[in-house]
Parts: C-alpha cells; sequence; structure tokens
C-alpha cells in the first residue's frame, strides 16, 4: 500500500490528506445543513425529488446528456421498439410536440378508436431525417402518421442525430449505460448535497434549467422535471406564413411519397409556440394534399419560452384529439 | 473512454488497485500485463475494432524501427524506403480518416462542382487521438533512423509506450526517449507521489467540469449570435474570450488528469500547459501552449526542414509550413488552416522584428507590455477561426469586436465570465511564481484548495461533454 518517505515528526502541520478531508467534510456538511434548513432553498426542482413515473419509463436526458436517439435508433430496449412496431399512428416531431402530446388524454382517444400510438418525436429541433431513417429500419407500416410541421420538413439530421446515425450499437450501449450509471450517481450524491447549477437555473438562461426527461416505452411519450407553471402567454399564429422554399417542399414531397409507400396516411398539425414559427404548416397542407388539424385554444401558456406547460400541454392534447377525431376513424 | 465517466472511474480504480497490489514498484510483469491490457481496453471503449488501427500503426513502426537496425547507416537508400513506410502507414491512416472528406470539398471548390452533389462522406467514425498516437508513434522510428534511440526487441513495451491510457486520447505527446526508459525504473508510490498525483488529477477535473464545462454552455448557445448583424461588440469580444478559457480549461485540464494517473501509475509525463495567456511573444506562447506538439512539430518538421539555417527568408518560409501544417493537423477545415497561418505569420513577423528574444528594443519596458498585448490580441483572433464552423462566421464576429461598438454586458454574460475566474487566478499565480515572489503552493494549502475545488465539481459541474480535442 501507501508507503510515506519518512515519518512525521511532532509539531509538523497536519498531513494534506487529513486536512482535505476536514475541509471538505465541512464544506459538505455546511452544504447540506443550509439546504435542509435554509427557507426556500429546497423550492426548486433537484434530482432528489424525482422519479421515474412508472415501470414503463426509461431514461431519456439528464444531465446534458441525451439517450433516447441511441435507445430508438439502435433499438436498445426491446420492448419499447415492440411497442413502436405496433403502433398504428406514429406521431412527429421536435421537443414541442413531445412536450404538448399528453399520454392520459392521447390514449383514452385511440384507445376508443382501437388504435395503438406511438410518440416518435424528438428534441434538439429534430426533423425529418432521423425519424423516417427509424421508420425505414425498423419497417414500421402504421396506418396514419401525425407530424407537427413546425421545422419538420427540412430534410436535416440534428448533432445529436448526426452522432446517433454515425455511431455503432456498442457505443449506442455504452452511452447508455455511462447515462444510466451517472443519473444513479447523481440521484444518490445529491440527497446531501445539491448542484446549484440544476438548483436555481443558469444565471441568464431564465428557461433553460437542466431537465430530466424519461419516455415510456408503451407509447413513446415524454414526461420531464422541471415542468413548471406557465409564465409566458402563447399567442395565435398565421398558419399561412412564412412562405415554403425548395428544400423545404423537396423534403415534404419526398416525406409524403415515403409515407404513403408504407401505406400511411399523413395529418398535419402545429404545436403552438411562442417562438418564431418555422414552417408554415397551412402551406404544407395545401402542397401535400392532406389534412391539417390545428387549434389554438385560449389561455395556453410556456414554461420556458418554448414549450407548453403541462396544463396547456393538456389542453392541447385536448383540443388536438377532437379535431383528429374528424380524419381518424 | 473519457476520463470524464464513471466508467472511468470503475476502470481507474481497479487498474490503481493493481498498482497498490501486485505493482508496488511498477516493474512487475503482472502489472505491466494490466497496464497494457487496460490500455487496450480503455481504447476499445470507443469503438473496439479501432484497436486495429492502433495495432496496425505499432505494428508497422516496430517492425520498421528493427529493420532500421539491421540495415547498415551507409544503406542511405533502403534507410530512406523503411521510413517512409513507417510515416506513410500512419500519415495514411490520418488522411484516410481525417482529411478525405475535406480534399473531396476542397476538389469541388477548385473546380467549381457542387460539394452537396459529391458523393457522401465515407461515413466512418474517427479513430479517437488517431492524432496524437500516430505523432507519438512516428517519432519513435524517427529517432531510430536518426540512430538517437536503440529499437526495443519486445513489441508489448512498444506497444505499452504508443498506448498507455492516460496520455493515448489527447497527450501529451511522448516522445520514446522520455517514456522507454521509464520502464524498466522501479518506483514505489510514496505518500508524496500520491498527492501529487491526486493534485494534478484534481486540478484537472477542477478545470473540466467546472470551467471547461460551464463555459461550453454560454459559448454553445450564444456562438452564431455573436455573429450576428445587431451583436455588439462587448458581447462578442466576451464570447472570444469565453472560448479561449473554455479550450485552455478543457485541453489543459485533459492533460492534468493524464500527468496525474500516468503518475499514480508510475510514468512521469511531461507538462503540456504552463500559463500560456501570460505569453509575452508568439514564440513564448508556443514553449507554454500544447507544449509537447510544438516541440514534436519544431523537432520533427521545423529542424528538418532547415528550420533557422538557411536565412531569413528560409526561416520564415519554415514557420509557415509548420504552423500550418499544425492547424490541419488540428482538423480537416479551412479555419484551422487559418488558426495556423495567422500563428505562422505572427511568429514569421515577430522573428522579423527580432522581439522573439528578450534582447535589444525588445527588452523596453513599454515595447514588452505593447507586444504583450498584441501577441495576446492575435491568439485570440486565431481562436476566433478556431472555434467558428465558417470563415464567414469568424468573419462576422471579428468585424464586430472591431466595430467598437456597444460595448454593453448584461447580467448573464457577467456570471459566466465567473467561470474564467479560475483561470485568471491561476495565470496570476504563475506570473507571481515565475518571478520568485512567491514560491510554489504549498502542500497544505493544496490540500485546503483541492477540498475546494472538488466541492466546486460536486455542486457546479455542468454536464458532461466529451473533451474537444478527442475529435482531434
Amino acid at each position: 500500500m501507501l508507503t510515506t518517505s519518512r515519518t512525521p515528526a511532532r509539531g509538523e502541520p497536519v498531513s494534506p490528506g487529513l486536512l482535505f478531508g476536514c475541509v471538505f467534510g465541512l464544506l459538505l456538511a455546511v452544504t447540506a445543513g443550509l439546504w435542509t434548513m435554509w427557507p426556500g432553498l429546497g423550492h426548486s426542482m433537484n434530482i432528489r425529488q424525482v422519479e421515474p413515473p412508472s415501470d414503463d419509463h426509461y431514461l431519456a436526458y439528464d444531465g446534458g446528456g441525451n439517450i433516447e436517439h441511441q435507445v430508438l435508433y439502435f433499438g436498445l430496449d426491446g420492448e419499447a421498439i415492440a411497442h413502436l412496431r405496433r403502433a398504428d399512428v406514429l406521431l412527429l416531431g421536435n421537443s414541442r410536440l413531445m412536450f404538448a402530446a399528453r399520454p392520459g388524454v392521447l390514449g383514452r382517444f385511440f384507445e376508443s378508436r382501437g388504435l395503438r400510438y406511438y410518440a416518435l418525436g424528438f428534441g434538439f429541433r429534430e426533423a425529418d431525417r432521423f425519424p423516417l431513417a427509424i421508420i425505414e429500419k425498423f419497417d414500421l407500416r402504421p396506418r396514419y402518421v401525425v407530424v407537427n410541421a413546425d421545422g419538420f420538413f427540412s430534410d436535416s439530421l440534428s448533432d445529436a442525430a448526426t452522432a446517433t446515425v454515425s455511431d455503432s450499437h456498442f457505443g449506442a450501449w455504452r452511452k447508455r449505460w455511462e447515462a444510466e450509471a451517472s443519473h444513479a450517481v447523481r440521484r444518490v450524491l445529491h440527497q446531501t448535497v445539491p448542484n446549484w447549477i440544476d438548483l436555481f437555473g443558469r444565471a441568464g438562461f431564465l428557461w433553460r434549467r437542466e431537465v430530466i426527461g424519461y419516455r415510456s416505452r408503451s407509447n413513446g411519450t415524454w414526461e420531464v422535471y422541471p415542468w413548471e407553471p406557465a409564465s409566458l402567454a402563447v399567442e395565435g399564429r398565421d398558419m399561412h406564413l412564412p412562405p415554403l422554399n425548395i428544400r423545404e417542399t423537396e423534403s415534404a414531397l419526398r416525406f409524403h411519397a415515403a409515407m404513403a409507400a408504407r401505406g400511411a396516411e399523413l395529418v398535419l398539425t402545429f404545436v403552438p409556440t411562442p417562438k418564431p414559427m418555422a414552417g408554415g404548416p397551412a402551406l404544407f397542407a395545401e402542397l401535400l394534399g392532406v389534412p391539417l388539424v390545428t387549434s389554438h385554444p385560449f389561455g395556453l401558456g410556456s414554461h420556458d419560452g418554448d414549450h407548453l406547460d403541462h396544463n396547456s400541454a393538456v389542453v392541447w392534447s385536448e383540443s388536438l384529439v377532437r379535431e383528429l377525431g374528424r380524419v381518424i376513424q | 473512454m473519457n476520463f470524464v465517466s464513471w466508467a472511468f472511474a470503475a476502470f481507474f480504480t481497479i487498474v490503481f488497485a493493481a498498482r497498490l497490489t501486485i505493482g508496488r514498484r511498477k516493474i512487475e510483469p503482472a502489472f505491466v500485463l494490466v497496464l497494457i491490457v487496460s490500455s487496450a481496453l480503455f481504447y476499445a471503449w470507443h469503438i473496439p475494432a479501432y484497436i486495429g488501427i492502433l495495432l496496425l500503426s505499432a505494428g508497422i513502426d516496430y517492425w520498421a524501427a528493427l529493420w532500421l537496425e539491421r540495415v547498415p547507416q551507409s544503406a542511405v537508400g533502403r534507410r530512406r524506403w523503411i521510413l517512409t513506410i513507417s510515416l506513410g502507414t500512419n500519415l495514411g491512416l490520418l488522411a484516410f480518416f481525417k482529411y478525405s472528406g475535406f480534399f473531396m470539398r476542397v476538389l469541388a471548390d477548385l473546380t467549381g462542382e457542387d460539394a452537396a452533389a459529391l458523393p457522401p462522406e465515407l461515413g466512418i467514425a474517427l479513430p479517437m487521438g488517431i492524432s496524437f498516437y500516430t505523432f507519438q508513434s512516428m517519432s519513435y522510428t524517427i529517432d531510430v533512423y536518426r540512430g538517437q534511440l536503440k529499437a526495443l526487441r519486445g513489441f508489448w513495451p512498444f506497444f505499452l509506450f504508443i498506448s498507455f491510457f492516460p496520455q493515448l486520447v489527447a497527450g501529451p505527446i511522448v516522445r520514446a526517449v522520455e517514456f522507454l526508459p521509464q520502464m524498466p525504473r522501479r518506483r514505489r508510490l510514496r505518500a508524496c507521489v500520491f498527492y501529487e498525483g491526486a493534485w494534478l488529477i484534481v486540478s484537472g477535473f477542477f478545470l473540466k467540469m467546472v470551467c471547461a464545462d460551464n463555459l461550453a454552455v454560454y459559448v454553445d448557445e450564444f456562438w452564431s449570435r455573436g455573429a450576428a448583424e445587431d451583436a455588439g461588440s462587448g458581447f462578442a469580444l466576451w464570447l472570444a474570450l469565453m472560448f479561449s478559457g473554455q479550450i485552455f480549461a478543457d485541453f489543459a485540464g485533459y492533460s492534468n488528469i493524464a500527468r496525474g494517473t500516468a503518475y499514480l501509475l508510475g510514468y512521469r509525463l511531461p507538462l503540456n500547459f504552463n500559463a500560456p495567456y501570460l505569453a509575452a511573444s508568439f514564440k513564448n506562447f508556443w514553449e507554454r501552449w500544447h507544449m509537447t506538439l510544438s516541440r514534436w512539430l519544431r523537432d520533427y518538421l521545423y529542424v528538418p526542414l532547415g528550420g533557422n539555417r538557411h536565412g531569413r527568408v528560409r526561416t520564415y518560409v519554415n514557420l509557415m509550413i509548420v504552423m500550418l501544417l499544425g492547424g490541419l493537423w488540428h482538423g480537416a477545415a479551412y479555419t484551422f488552416i487559418v488558426w495556423g497561418a495567422i500563428h505562422g505569420a505572427a511568429l514569421a513577423v515577430e522573428r522579423l522584428l527580432h522581439l522573439h528574444r528578450d534582447d535589444g528594443w525588445g527588452q523596453q519596458l513599454a515595447v514588452r507590455v505593447g507586444w504583450y498585448a498584441v501577441v495576446q490580441s492575435v491568439v485570440l483572433v486565431a481562436w476566433v477561426y478556431f472555434r467558428s464552423q465558417s470563415m464567414e462566421e469568424a468573419g462576422l464576429i471579428l468585424g464586430n469586436i472591431a466595430a467598437l461598438q456597444d460595448w454593453s454586458i448584461g447580467p448573464r454574460e457577467t456570471v459566466g465570465a465567473l467561470f474564467l475566474l479560475p483561470i485568471a487566478l491561476h495565470h496570476a499565480y504563475v506570473w507571481v511564481e515565475e518571478r520568485r515572489l512567491l514560491g510554489p503552493v504549498a502542500p497544505p494549502t493544496r490540500a485546503v484548495l483541492a477540498a475546494g475545488m472538488v466541492y466546486a465539481i460536486v455542486t457546479l459541474y455542468a454536464g458532461t461533454a466529451d473533451f474537444i480535442y478527442f475529435q482531434f
């Protein structure tokens, strides 16, 4: 084991190891004490309050690490892929759709029609190429594909998707293992001391707190933490703006053809957001000759300046299924 | 394997346990075997099949060095052929994995073809650390060719030199003459060695997880906004400073962890960073920044090109060639080439003005201070090219700084800049220490600092981001 070069003499300075332990222990103790006793210090989200909603959910995102791209592209979760293969309806889009798609509402609607649905949207402004790659990889044959047209038809891959498709099965497995190990350690570590940035958010990033996300195996929907009440109203939009460009047009036509070849009917929608709109859903619907189901219930709000807050998401999902009822039999 | 991962924590715990048990003198065959196997495992954790590339590079160089020793010095032609095979293999691997896509884009630019119409890039992931271990491997063959080093008889000791996991992925680039003599040397793990290694590891993780990763959040989020038309000079300059801090903390952090883990396992790795933003000349910057790469470029490129032995013009040309290739080494993009060109031109101008040495008119305080400002400003400009996705983006950010309009920065920028503070304090301490105004940090002070840094790591870490130099 460790050997010392000489025996310390009486009156010599304290051992660095001991000093390190004392100072570090003191800092931890003071922090733990403050965190427990200081009023309001624990009010914000912290990882110790977060639990996976059920056994049906797996870790999708934590601590800056996104792993759902790997899980679904490489089929790392057999149960999730089995549900994905069986889905009659796929919901596609970016993170705005994933926040907005509430399983309670959607589940009741689709079950009443004898259909199974799966939300195959992704964060990181994911567009059409990545979900299409998954559809082709697993040879999915849904009856309906509902697309949040907001920035979807752009023939592009997000950075996360680019990293995923150039990864190997082993690399994906490794990344998931590391993320889950990190998540487990964080949950234990932060029982005692917080990560101050997770707790209070990052100065200057008022709506950009670290989020922890779990994804349902059975229907693909997200549960995210923290998901605070709305702090910003979401205004209505003119669905005919802005104009289409050639890249978007070609991308939309290609995607529509790919779905038609699989026997799927395409339906477009639009999830309201306070952010600038990236694509005119009405124009896409006209171009493709497919139904557009949009609604903007009164009083929608956003908690982070981008996505709907939980209550608004439920309201929007309810309005979506009302509209969908007219086109999905 | 990434140092900032639980996989590495578990991995290093096992290897260190082996050091404490079966490797107490460091030279025990069982411990050497553990190091070889663990280094291979460390590398295979990225993409298992790529261990073959590492073995290929090491195997060719091992064989070339043995062959070089058998061929007499007088057989110059044959010796050159052997060296060419070694260098060709390494440079060929680099060219294939790193530059094929880039050269296709350059060709398309030159011929006026639509780059998007070209066949898709090979879609092959870059083997982690290929730029580092190929350089290390080449230095061995060149040293044997020059007669400065005896070829190793056994392949596995050579493989350990190439693949030693602390420095395998992002350096420091260790020369064979530094590493090989350490292999048969006994090193017991004394308490002072443990503290030194632990200090390096803790400071490395602090630089990476607290400084670099937090700075990266701001840089990644706002970099493209720095190129926007309405971005003020203060904001654009803030971004450039944030990135200069990020890349230092990221790379110096990696180097510290590498040196610390190696030290705990009984090996000394060379210093790679020494407060580079104190440099008062471009020459001095390269004596402080990525020191093992600049040393490699000097010994294996600049000097063979003729160095400063063939007149002034040839010296300037050599400096430009070396720095251009140094830029290209970092990555296959025009922005890296411009980064290298800026440093090459700056080194040449500095030499022209005789400001690379501490004599003559360069001794005057006003000149030194003025030149320090020039050096650090040019370094900052070069970092903007290094970080930008395109030449256009870099030009827009620099244009916004040069516009000298709107220097206001908000609370977000001020808070973000706090993560630069530890880097500034480190530089300030080195400055004071170099002038012998203060001595090295005493062990008890280090212990208190280390406790504070570990506390900061636990409570302020910012997600897990790969090291910037992993992509090189």
